[in-house]
């Protein structure tokens, strides 16, 4: 075992402490569709970690976070708090998992200013008074870096990254132990999105927030996120420590969509492990097999046969053919 | 030089000044910007919100309408001073001369009207096209841009069609008539990643294969390095840098362009650095450097006097706009306090 002060931020292999909220083989449908949504998704948000969760448009990223914020209703599964199976629309999940959204600016009632919209959690639950609560707010809207002064205007007077500061502060007022954060900066410039990953990185070092952080950017996800889980059509194909997703990927998919993200290294050639193949165009959650069959460079009759399990500890895999070393179970 | 067969450069844009009346004040989104660009040559217009880009290739297509904006300086497209035609006049060279693709190609596209049909009307510019021989172009175009099946496809509507397949048709539209100059504006921020990836190769074969020139309008560093030969680094309507990417990426000079890239979000690295400050107010005129108030380097003249675009070198083409550019031992600083920082977080 790794020693745990080693450094700051340690590549972590699974420890044994029972996750701050744990997402048991989640399934979500919505109406009017045969196939889940969400199909069999298990994902463990740990104290002081962040989780980053990726995908493609529809790959049933933000359905999955709905589910962890109670926000969609669970066809199958169940979500367990600190290792005990709750029902999912318990207080106590929605006291411990607070979210912020990709628009914050239509988060916020547009007639109020900033920290009436932050003090309202207190409100809701009846905490303090209207002057304990302003207080309380304006502490946390200056410990994220807004001042008075900009927690008096309403939410069309400041920017999108003033205004997601102020989403993070209505978030953390009531101290919840886990952040559901579904492309918090996705509408932002880069200098302004580098702020919110560094205030997000703040709460993870020192409230020891558990994060789930959902991106379609990999760049975004590789720089901020201890962990790294990768959703295609509904499932989690493949989940690992960051570095491992984003430069030893084993699945098909993980590899095609880091192989995807133009970088700066002009001098480092773009890869190419895996090459790409049209796409059929196909249900692809009903399909009997593996549900990347559609787009695998690499399938075979196995592929179409059965469907594979996500298999692994430390490093969870959904595939017959793992790209690079073998069994990714011996990782 | 203007008004012959072809023009040294396909685009060239000489000190162009657009101001926007607000109530506010006058706002000068595009502040004396001049660039060239040759034949099938690819230049990436890189910047953050506001910074002017969007305005820039609008005015370059002949899309900012004089009524609400006041506009100086020169727009030469392939030799044709677009600036002081008359709309009418101008509208003769979109499609032919030169198209646009925008951001959210479901806005782009009629809801209605099958896109074959969308097609045929694009392609029916060119006066020589009848319904048959339109027809049949529309068809080669939706197999060039890579759409499967493309005959079939001619009766769907856009809202049938992914978002990735509706900006192939928005660029099967955009080079229906052959343009010599194709501007796109952030074409592919709304799509996944592997899709992106090949749009981003559609226009890198168009460019090679049909010799059309373009212009991409990206906030992504990445993007515009790996598919463009030049890029301009545009802050408060100015270009701060300008020049080959390979070399501008290399050795960024001017403080802001080192400051965006440090921005960046990369894989493999520790958390991106904010740059520090305020986004610029358009409507106060300073008249020295604009990226003054947010850089660790700027001293007094920096204030006072705006800096001119200056070469790196002799014939590279790479030149930057700042009194204090990064030399080797600052840029060596720089990375050394980065190596700090990232180890700090890892």
């Amino acid at each position: 075992m790794r020693s745990a002060d080693a450094s700051e931020r340690p590549v972590r292999s699974l420890p044994t402490e029972a996750p701050v909220v744990e997402l048991v083989d989640g399934s979500v449908g919505y109406e009017g569709s045969s196939q889940y949504a969400v199909a069999g998704v298990s994902l463990q948000l740990r104290a002081g970690e962040i989780l980053g969760l990726v995908g493609e448009s529809g790959c049933g990223k933000s359905t999955t976070a709905r589910a962890l914020l109670a926000l969609a209703p669970l066809a199958q599964g169940h979500i367990r708090l600190h290792g005990e199976t709750i029902a999912q629309h318990d207080p106590r999940l929605r006291q411990s998992v607070q979210a912020i959204f990709q628009n914050p600016a239509g988060s916020f009632n547009p007639k109020r200013s900033l920290v009436d919209s932050v003090a309202e959690p207190m409100r809701v639950r009846r905490i303090g008074s209207p002057a304990e609560r302003r207080r309380r707010a304006l502490a946390e809207l200056d410990r994220v870096g807004i001042t008075e002064a900009m927690a008096r205007r309403r939410p069309h007077e400041v920017s999108g990254g003033q205004c997601q500061r102020a989403a993070i502060a209505r978030a953390t007022l009531l101290r919840p132990e886990a952040l559901v954060c579904d492309e918090p900066v996705s509408a932002l410039d880069v200098s302004i999105q580098a702020q919110i990953l560094e205030l997000l990185d703040e709460l993870r070092r020192e409230d020891g927030l558990a994060m789930l952080f959902i991106s379609h950017d990999l760049g975004v996800v590789a720089s901020l996120c201890d962990r790294t889980a990768v959703m295609y059509a509904g499932q989690v194909v493949e989940e690992a420590a960051t570095p491992v997703v984003a430069s030893a990927a084993s699945h098909p998919y993980s590899v095609i969509l880091q192989e995807s993200v133009p970088t700066l290294d002009l001098a480092e050639q773009p890869r190419r492990v895996v090459p790409r193949v049209p796409t059929e165009e196909v249900d692809v959650r009903a399909l009997p097999g593996c549900r990347f069959t559609a787009t695998c460079p690499l399938v075979t009759d196995v592929c179409h046969d059965s469907a594979p399990e996500l298999l692994g500890s430390d490093h969870r895999v959904r595939c017959h053919h793992p790209v690079g070393s073998g069994d990714p179970s011996s990782s | 030089m203007t008004g012959r067969a072809q023009a040294e450069h396909l685009l060239d844009v000489r000190n162009l000044v657009v101001e926007f009346d607000t109530p506010g004040g006058p706002v000068r989104a595009v502040d004396g910007v001049s660039l060239q660009l040759r034949h099938g040559q690819r230049l990436g217009l890189v910047g953050e919100s506001g910074s002017g880009k969007s305005v820039l290739s609008r005015t370059v297509m002949g899309l900012t309408r004089a009524r609400s904006a006041t506009i100086t300086g020169e727009v030469l497209l392939d030799g044709n001073p677009i600036l002081e035609w008359s709309e009418r006049r101008r509208r003769n060279l979109w499609g032919r001369d030169v198209a646009m693709v925008f951001q959210d190609p479901l806005s782009a596209l009629h809801p209605i009207t099958p896109i074959g049909g969308q097609i045929i009307e694009a392609v029916r510019r060119d006066p020589e096209m009848d319904r048959r021989a339109a027809h049949d172009r529309a068809v080669e175009l939706l197999d060039q841009v890579g759409i499967p099946q493309p005959r079939q496809r001619m009766t769907s509507r856009a809202h049938e069609l992914s978002g990735g397949m509706r900006q192939r048709v928005a660029i099967a539209m955009a080079i229906a008539c052959r343009p010599k100059l194709l501007i796109a504006d952030e074409p592919t921020t709304a799509l996944d990643v592997t899709v992106q990836a090949r749009i981003l190769e559609l226009f890198d074969s168009l460019c090679e294969q049909n010799g059309i020139g373009l212009v991409l309008v990206s906030h992504d560093l990445g993007v515009v390095g790996r598919h463009t030969d030049q890029v301009a680094v545009m802050y408060a309507g100015r270009i701060g840098e300008v020049g080959p990417v390979r070399d501008v990426f290399a050795q960024p000079t001017m403080h802001y362009t080192r400051a965006l890239m440090a921005a960046m979000p990369q894989p493999g690295r520790a958390l991106p650095r904010p740059i520090p400050g305020l986004p610029p107010n358009l409507l106060d005129a300073a008249p020295g450097c604009r990226f003054a108030p947010r850089c660790a380097y700027a001293t007094d003249e920096c204030t006072n006097a705006r800096p001119s675009l200056e070469p790196i070198g002799i014939g590279s083409g790479h030149r930057y706009a700042c009194w204090h550019p990064s030399s080797p031992t600052t840029a060596a600083r720089d990375r050394a306090e980065a190596v700090d920082a990232g180890e700090g977080a890892r």
